[in-house]
C-alpha cells in the first residue's frame, strides 16, 4: 500500500492557496479512514509576475505615479489644477506638475491549519472532506515620495485656499479620504482568522496493473470562505468560490524504486453571483461605491499539466519532486446595467510555472512490522512559482500528519 | 536520512533559485528645474567712443495730457530707478512746467469749489442742530440770570460811595461778583462758558478805560479840556446821549468857546451871562450869590432882551442898566482880573461837570445791578439773533468765511484754485534746446484718463518734488477737489451733486457715495466717462452729457491716478498733506466765535482716504458688476464677463479689459491697456497696504451684520491680487505669441491677433512691466521667465544696429514716448536678468539715457 499518495489526495484542500503537494495515484484500502491535520505558511504573495512576466513586488506594483496625466484621469478636480497650472505663463506648469508615487508597501502572510478526513469505500475509491482554518495577515503602509510639489507650493501657495489644499496633498492622507469617501474600508493592517472554502473530493482508481495505475480525481470546492467584498482592497477574495477540478493522474514505476507521475487537471468554476464596482471607464481605477452592482461572475476555468518524480529511499523515508504548468482563462462578468464589466476581467487571465519538492516519513510499514506503534505519516512540502504571468508568486510551506486506522 | 534532507532542501532552493529576480520598479524623477524656453541673442552694438555726441532727441506733437504725464513720470522713475537725479529732476519740472502753462487748467474760486460746498453741506445739519439748541438754551437761560444778578445786588456794600474812584471800584466788584456767580446759575456749559467768556471781555477793558478816562479827568484844568474827554469817552464807551444832555454838551461847549475867548470885560460879562442863562434859579442863587450879590440882584432883575444887550459890546440898553454896565459892572470885571475871573470859572464849570458826571455814577452804582442784568440780557438777545442769523443763512455765511479765507490763503492767485486739466498739450521738446509747452486751452469738458494722469502726476509732484514752494498748498487743495468731484457729494440742500463717475449703463440714479448699499446693486456701475462737459472747472454738467465710451486705458488711468493719491491721503502715515493741509482747522475760517468743535481739522486726512479710497473703490467694484469690462478666460478656454464670476462651476484662470464703446463692450482686447490694467491694480494693492492701520471712522464703522468696510476692502485686496495673477496669465499665456512677442490686439472672438498689426516694441515694454509687477507681487516665476523671453526675443528679432535700438516687425521707428516706455521697461527688467545678459543690456541703454539726461 502506497500511502504517499494520501499526502497528494487532499492538496485543494485550500484551494488556490494551498501546498501544492505532488499528486499521486494513492487511495485509501477499503475501510480504512483517515485523519489528518495540516499547518501550512503561504508567503511570496507580496510578489507577482506582471503581465509581462516579469516578477515585482507587489508594492511597486500597485505604486500609482501621481502625475499631470494620471491626476488628470484622477477627478476633475485635478485636471481643472493641471489646466490652472498649464495657464500660468507659457512654461506648461501644470504638465510637469508631479505629486510623486504613492507606495504601496504590503506584506501579505497566510497560514492555514485544516482539518481532513478521508476514507476508502472501496479498495479503488476514496472521498475526503476538509475543512480549512485560515489566518490572514497584512501589514500596509502607504507612503510618498518622487515628488517636485515643493516647487510648486513655493510658487503658488497662499493664492487661493482651494489651491493650497491642492498642494498640500498628503497622497497617503488623501487616498484613505477617498476611499473612505468612495465607501472602502481603510487600508490598513490586517489580521484576521476564518473559515475557508469547504472541499469535497473523490478518487477513483481506473486501471491497476504492474505497478501502473491510472486515477481520476474529482474534487468539489464550496463556497464556505468568506464571499468577494467590493469594498475592501486589501481582502484576498479568493474564497467563497464554487467549482470543480478533474484530474486524471497516471502513475508507473521507472527504474527501482523511482516513479513518475504525469497528470492533468481542468478546473471548471461555477457561475455565481457577487457585488461588484463596475469601472466607468480604463482610467476608473476606483470607482464610486454607486457603480456597485450584483454581477454575474464566471471565473476562468484553469487547466493544468505536470509531473512528478518520487524515490522510495527506505520502507520510511520519501523524497519527490515536480513541475506543472497551468494557464488561467480570463474571468468573465455581466451584469444587467450594460456598463464596462470587462474591466473587472483585465489581466484576469494567468498562467504559471510552479516547482514541488517534499520528504516524507511514513510509519506504516514499520506498524505492520510491529516495530511502530501507530500508523501515520509526517511530510513536510515546499512549493514555489518560478514563473508566470498575472499571478502571485506563492513560496509555500506546508507539514502534514495523517493517522491510519 | 540527512543525506534525503539535503538533497530536498538544496532542491527546494534551486527551485526557487530558478525564480526570476524581483524586478525594482523605476520611477521617472520629476522635473523640478525650471526656466525660460529661450536664451538671450548677441546684439552687434557698436562700441561708442568717448566723446561721441549723444543720439539726438526730439519730442514735436500734440499730445493728450495722459501721455504727457505718462512720459514726464517716465523719466522720474527712470532717475530713480538709475540713480541718475537729472532724470528725475526733469520729470517733475515737465509737471511743475505743465501747471504753470498758460490754460493748462480752468480755475474757480476755493469758496465756489466742491470741497466747500461739501464741507458746508456736511456740517449744516449737525452745526443748525447745535445752533437751535443754543437759542433754546439761550433764551430759557434769560430770567435764570437776570435774577441771580438782581439778587446779587442785596451783597453790594450799603455804605454811599463817593468820588468816581470809588464809584468805579464798586462797579468792578459787581461786576467779579456776577462772574463768581456764573457757575451757581445752572446754566448749560456752552451758556455758561459764553457767559464768563462775554463778561470778562466786555468789562475788562471798560474798566481799564474808564479809571483811564478817570485819571485824565481829574487832570483837566479848563472846562473845555473836559468836555473834550467827556465827547471822547462818549465815542469811545458808545454812549448814547439824550436830547436833554446833548443840549446840556451844546451849551457846555459853548460855554467853554466863551470862556477860552475871554480877553476883557465885556467879553467876561458874555460868559457870566451865558452861565445864568444855563444855570436854574436855584443854581444861581447857589452860585451867583456868594461870589457877588450885586452882579446877582442885578443879573435877576434883566430880562432875556437885556441880558443879550449886557453880551454885546457897545449896547448900553436903557439908561439905568446903561450907567450899571459901564459904571459898575465892567470896571468891577476888571478890577477883579480878567484871568483870575477865567480860572475861576473853568474851575467852576468843570466842577459842575464833574459833579454832574458824580451825579450820573451815583445813580448808576445805585442801579447797577439792574443795568448788569439789562445789559446782559441784551447782549444775550443780540446773540441768539446773531446765531439765528447764522443758522438761517449756513450757506452764504460758510460762502462768506471761505470767500474771506480764500483771500487771506491764496493771496497770489486771489483765491483762485486750478481745475482739472486740459485733455490735450502741444510739446516741443528737444536736445540741448528750450522746453516748450502749450496748452490747447482748457475746455469745460474732462478726459477720464487726463483726469486720472493728472491724479498720478500731481500726487508724483507733490510726494517728490522739494521746490514747489507755495504751489504745493494750492496743488493739494486742487487734488482735495479733484477727490471730491470724482465722488459727488449732497449740498446744504441735501441734493446730489453729480460726480465725474458717471453711470455706465443705466438712466437716472446718479452716485450717491455716501450710500453703501448702491454699491452692492450688480446693476448700478459708475465710471468717469472718456470725455464728460463740465458746469465748472470741477463739477460735472447736472444735464450729464457725455458719451457711453469708457475706454479701459481711462480706466487704469482713473485707478492709477486714486491709487497714487492714496499715498498722499493714508492716515495711518504722515504725508505731504500733513504738512499742506494738516495745520489748519475750521477755526482758521472765522473769528465770530471759538468753539472747541472748531477746532479740528478742516481736512481731516482719514475722512479723505475714505473718499479717496470710496472713489477707487467705486471702479473696482464695477469690475464685478453687469456693465464689468473685465472678461474671464475658464480653463477650458471659455469666456465669460466678470460679473458671473463665483456662479461659473468653471475655474476662471485668465483675465483681461475691453473698452466700451457707445455702452457696448467691444470684442477685441489691447496688450497696452491690459498692461496698464494691471500695473494700474499692482498701485491700488500698495497704496492700500496696511490699511488696516487706519482710523477712518467710516472704514471701521460696522453695519448690522458686523462687517465694516475695511473688512470688505481687505477681502476685495486678496481678491484683486487673484485677478492681477488673472491677466498676467492672459499676457503670458494668450498674448505672447510662439516667436515669444506680445501681439497688440487680440481678437475675443477666435482669440487671435487681429490681422496686420505688426509686433510693435512699446507693446513688448508695456507686457514686461506688467509681467515684471505680476512677478514682484507674486514672485510666480512664470511671469519673470515670460518678460525675459519678450526681451530675449526683441533682441533675437527686432533690434536694429544702425538706429542702435529696437524698431518695430514692419520697420517703422519708435516714436519719443515708445521710446521712453521701452528704456524704462529695460530698466524694471535688468535687475531681474541673468548676469552674464546685463552688461549688454546696458550697453544698449547708456547713450540713451544719455540723450534724455540732455533734455530740459
Amino acid at each position: 500500500m502506497n500511502f504517499k499518495a494520501l499526502l497528494v489526495t487532499f492538496c485543494g484542500l485550500l484551494s488556490s492557496i494551498c501546498a501544492q503537494a505532488l499528486m499521486s495515484t494513492s487511495t485509501l484500502p477499503e475501510g480504512i479512514n483517515s485523519p489528518s491535520f495540516r499547518f501550512g505558511i503561504v508567503d511570496g504573495i507580496s510578489q507577482k509576475y506582471t503581465e509581462s512576466g516579469s516578477l515585482m513586488n507587489l508594492g511597486d506594483y500597485k505604486s500609482v505615479v501621481f502625475d499631470a496625466k494620471t491626476l488628470a484621469k484622477f477627478n476633475s478636480d485635478a485636471k481643472r489644477l493641471i489646466d490652472a497650472l498649464n495657464r500660468f505663463g507659457g512654461h506648461a506648469l501644470g504638465d510637469s506638475f508631479n505629486l510623486g508615487v504613492l507606495r504601496v508597501d504590503t506584506l501579505p502572510r497566510v497560514q492555514y491549519y485544516a482539518p481532513v478526513f478521508a476514507r476508502g469505500i472501496t479498495s479503488k475509491w476514496t472521498v475526503g472532506v476538509g475543512v480549512p482554518i485560515v489566518s490572514y495577515t497584512n501589514k500596509i503602509s502607504l507612503s510618498q515620495e518622487f515628488s517636485n510639489i515643493e516647487y510648486y507650493r513655493r510658487q503658488f501657495s497662499g493664492l487661493n485656499p482651494e489651491l493650497d489644499d491642492a498642494l498640500n496633498t498628503d497622497l497617503s492622507k488623501a487616498t484613505n479620504e477617498t476611499l473612505a469617501g468612495k465607501g472602502y474600508k481603510a487600508l490598513g493592517n490586517r489580521n484576521e482568522t476564518f473559515v475557508g472554502d469547504i472541499q469535497v473530493v473523490s478518487m477513483y482508481k481506473l486501471y491497476e496493473k504492474n505497478e501502473k495505475v491510472l486515477t481520476y480525481q474529482t474534487q468539489l470546492n464550496l463556497p464556505t470562505g468568506p464571499q468577494y467584498d467590493p469594498d475592501d482592497l486589501a481582502s484576498l477574495n479568493v474564497f467563497g468560490r464554487t467549482n470543480i477540478t478533474n484530474s486524471l493522474a497516471y502513475s508507473q514505476y521507472l527504474i527501482g524504486r523511482l516513479s513518475m507521475v504525469p497528470y492533468v487537471s481542468y478546473l471548471v468554476n461555477i457561475p455565481d453571483i457577487v457585488s461588484a464596482r463596475v469601472p466607468l471607464n480604463e482610467d476608473d481605477t476606483l470607482p464610486d461605491a454607486n457603480t456597485k452592482e450584483d454581477v454575474t461572475r464566471t471565473l476562468g476555468n484553469i487547466a493544468t499539466v505536470g509531473s512528478n518524480l518520487f524515490y522510495e529511499m527506505t520502507d520510511s523515508w520519501m523524497i519527490g519532486g515536480g513541475y506543472d504548468y497551468s494557464t488561467k482563462e480570463a474571468d468573465k462578468y455581466t451584469g444587467d446595467r450594460g456598463t464596462r464589466y470587462d474591466l473587472l476581467a483585465v489581466n484576469s487571465a494567468s498562467t504559471a510555472h510552479r516547482v514541488k519538492a517534499e520528504i516524507t516519513y511514513s510509519s506504516v510499514k514499520s506498524y505492520f512490522k510491529k516495530t511502530a506503534v501507530i500508523p501515520m505519516m509526517v511530510s513536510f512540502q515546499v512549493s514555489d512559482t518560478f514563473a508566470g504571468v498575472n499571478i502571485e508568486r506563492q513560496t509555500t510551506q506546508e507539514m502534514n500528519l495523517m493517522l491510519f486506522f | 536520512m540527512k543525506k534525503s534532507l539535503n538533497i530536498l532542501l538544496s532542491s527546494a532552493l534551486a527551485l526557487t533559485a530558478c525564480a526570476p529576480k524581483v524586478e525594482e520598479r523605476l520611477f521617472e524623477q520629476p522635473k523640478t528645474s525650471f526656466g525660460p524656453q529661450s536664451k538671450d541673442a548677441q546684439l552687434n552694438l557698436r562700441l561708442r567712443e568717448f566723446g561721441q555726441a549723444v543720439p539726438a532727441l526730439t519730442w514735436r506733437d500734440t499730445v493728450s495730457s495722459a501721455t504727457y504725464f505718462e512720459q514726464a513720470e517716465a523719466l522720474i522713475e527712470l532717475g530713480e530707478k538709475t540713480g541718475l537725479e537729472k532724470l528725475k529732476n526733469t520729470g517733475l519740472a515737465w509737471i511743475r512746467n505743465f501747471y504753470k502753462t498758460p490754460e493748462s487748467t480752468l480755475s474757480i474760486e476755493l469758496a465756489k469749489s466742491p470741497f466747500a460746498a461739501l464741507a458746508t453741506g456736511q456740517t449744516q445739519e449737525q452745526v443748525r442742530t447745535t445752533l437751535s439748541e443754543v437759542l433754546v438754551e439761550l433764551d430759557a437761560s434769560r430770567p435764570t440770570i437776570r435774577s441771580h444778578i438782581l439778587n446779587l445786588g442785596g451783597g453790594l456794600p450799603q455804605t454811599p460811595v463817593t468820588g468816581l474812584g470809588a464809584m468805579l471800584t464798586r462797579a468792578e466788584m459787581f461786576s467779579n461778583m456776577v462772574l463768581a456767580e456764573v457757575p451757581r446759575m445752572g446754566l448749560t456749559p456752552t451758556i455758561e462758558d459764553g457767559l464768563k467768556v462775554g463778561l470778562v471781555d466786555t468789562t475788562k477793558p471798560l474798566f481799564a478805560d474808564a479809571r483811564e478816562f478817570l485819571q485824565r479827568l481829574m487832570a483837566t484844568k479848563t472846562l473845555t479840556q473836559a468836555l473834550a474827554l467827556i465827547d471822547e469817552a462818549v465815542k469811545k464807551f458808545e454812549i448814547e446821549l439824550d436830547p436833554e444832555l446833548q443840549k446840556s454838551m451844546k451849551q457846555g461847549r459853548q460855554l467853554a468857546r466863551g470862556l477860552d475867548g475871554i480877553n476883557g470885560p465885556q467879553t467876561a460879562l458874555a460868559v457870566l451871562v451865558d452861565i445864568w442863562r444855563v444855570l436854574t434859579a436855584e443854581e444861581r442863587a447857589q452860585y451867583f450869590k456868594p461870589v457877588n450879590e450885586d452882579l446877582y440882584d442885578f443879573l435877576k432883575k434883566q430880562d432875556e432882551k437885556e441880558l443879550s444887550c449886557l453880551q454885546a459890546d457897545g449896547c448900553l440898553g436903557g439908561v439905568i442898566n446903561g450907567i450899571a454896565k459901564k459904571i459898575f459892572i465892567l470896571p468891577k470885571i476888571k478890577n477883579y482880573g480878567i484871568e483870575k475871573l477865567r480860572t475861576e470859572m473853568n474851575e467852576a464849570t468843570r466842577g459842575y461837570v464833574i459833579s454832574s458826571i458824580e451825579a450820573f455814577a451815583s445813580e448808576f452804582v445805585k442801579t447797577m445791578p439792574q443795568t448788569f442784568a439789562d445789559n446782559i440780557d441784551t447782549a444775550i438777545v443780540d446773540k441768539a439773533a446773531a446765531i439765528a442769523r447764522v443758522r438761517d443763512g449756513y450757506g452764504n455765511y460758510v460762502s462768506n468765511l471761505f470767500t474771506v479765507w480764500q483771500q487771506k490763503i491764496l493771496p497770489e492767485s486771489q483765491g483762485q484754485l486750478p481745475g482739472f486739466e486740459t485733455n490735450r498739450v502741444t510739446v516741443n521738446i528737444a536736445s540741448g534746446k528750450d522746453f516748450s509747452l502749450q496748452a490747447v486751452p482748457a475746455s469745460l469738458n474732462v478726459s477720464g484718463e487726463a483726469l486720472g494722469a493728472g491724479l498720478s502726476a500731481s500726487a508724483q509732484l507733490l510726494l517728490k518734488d522739494s521746490s514747489l514752494g507755495s504751489m504745493a498748498f494750492s496743488h493739494m487743495l486742487a487734488q482735495v477737489n479733484k477727490l471730491v468731484a470724482v465722488g459727488g457729494y449732497r449740498d446744504i440742500d441735501n441734493n446730489l451733486i453729480p460726480a465725474l463717475l458717471a453711470p455706465v449703463n443705466h438712466r437716472g440714479k446718479l452716485l450717491d457715495i455716501m450710500n453703501f448699499d448702491d454699491s452692492k446693486d450688480q446693476d448700478l456701475s459708475f465710471r468717469i466717462p472718456d470725455s464728460i462737459a463740465l458746469q465748472d472747472p470741477y463739477h460735472a454738467d447736472p444735464a450729464m452729457t457725455y458719451e457711453k465710451d469708457f475706454s479701459a486705458a481711462s480706466f487704469a488711468a482713473q485707478v492709477r491716478g486714486l491709487s497714487r493719491m492714496m499715498r498722499i491721503t493714508r492716515d495711518w502715515e504722515k504725508t505731504v498733506m500733513d504738512e499742506q493741509l494738516g495745520h489748519i482747522q475750521a477755526q482758521d475760517l472765522t473769528t465770530d466765535a471759538e468753539h472747541d468743535d472748531l477746532k479740528q481739522p478742516l481736512f481731516p486726512k482719514d475722512m479723505l482716504f475714505a473718499l479717496n479710497l470710496g472713489d477707487a473703490a467705486v471702479l473696482l467694484q464695477d469690475l464685478t458688476k453687469k456693465a464689468t469690462p473685465v472678461f474671464l478666460l475658464t480653463t477650458e478656454n471659455n469666456l465669460l464677463w466678470a460679473d458671473s464670476y463665483g456662479n461659473t462651476p468653471e475655474t476662471a484662470i485668465m483675465a483681461g479689459i475691453v473698452d466700451i464703446k457707445k455702452g457696448e463692450r467691444l470684442n477685441f482686447v489691447k496688450t497696452k491697456d491690459i498692461a496698464q490694467f494691471l500695473l494700474a491694480m499692482t498701485e491700488f494693492l500698495d497704496a492700500t497696504e496696511n490699511v488696516e492701520k487706519t482710523k477712518s471712522s467710516i472704514l471701521l464703522a460696522k453695519d448690522a451684520n458686523g462687517e465694516a468696510p475695511l473688512d470688505v476692502l481687505l477681502t476685495g485686496r486678496k481678491d484683486m491680487k487673484l485677478l492681477v495673477l488673472a491677466v498676467a496669465n492672459f499676457i503670458s499665456n494668450q498674448l505672447v505669441q510662439d516667436n515669444k512677442l506680445v501681439i497688440t490686439q487680440m481678437s475675443l472672438t477666435d482669440r487671435k491677433a487681429v490681422a496686420k498689426k505688426p509686433f510693435l516694441i512699446v507693446q513688448q515694454a508695456y507686457a514686461m512691466q506688467a509681467l515684471i509687477k505680476a512677478y514682484q507681487l507674486t514672485n510666480i516665476d512664470s511671469y519673470l521667465w515670460s518678460a525675459q523671453e519678450i526681451y530675449y526675443a526683441m533682441n533675437r528679432t527686432l533690434f536694429n544696429p544702425k538706429e542702435e535700438f529696437y524698431i518695430n516687425s514692419d520697420g517703422s521707428k519708435l516714436s519719443f514716448p515708445e521710446r521712453v516706455q521701452t528704456l524704462l521697461a529695460l530698466q524694471h527688467l535688468k535687475p531681474y536678468l541673468p548676469t552674464e545678459s546685463r552688461p549688454q543690456l546696458e550697453r544698449l541703454m547708456a547713450p540713451w539715457l544719455e540723450a534724455l539726461k540732455n533734455l530740459k
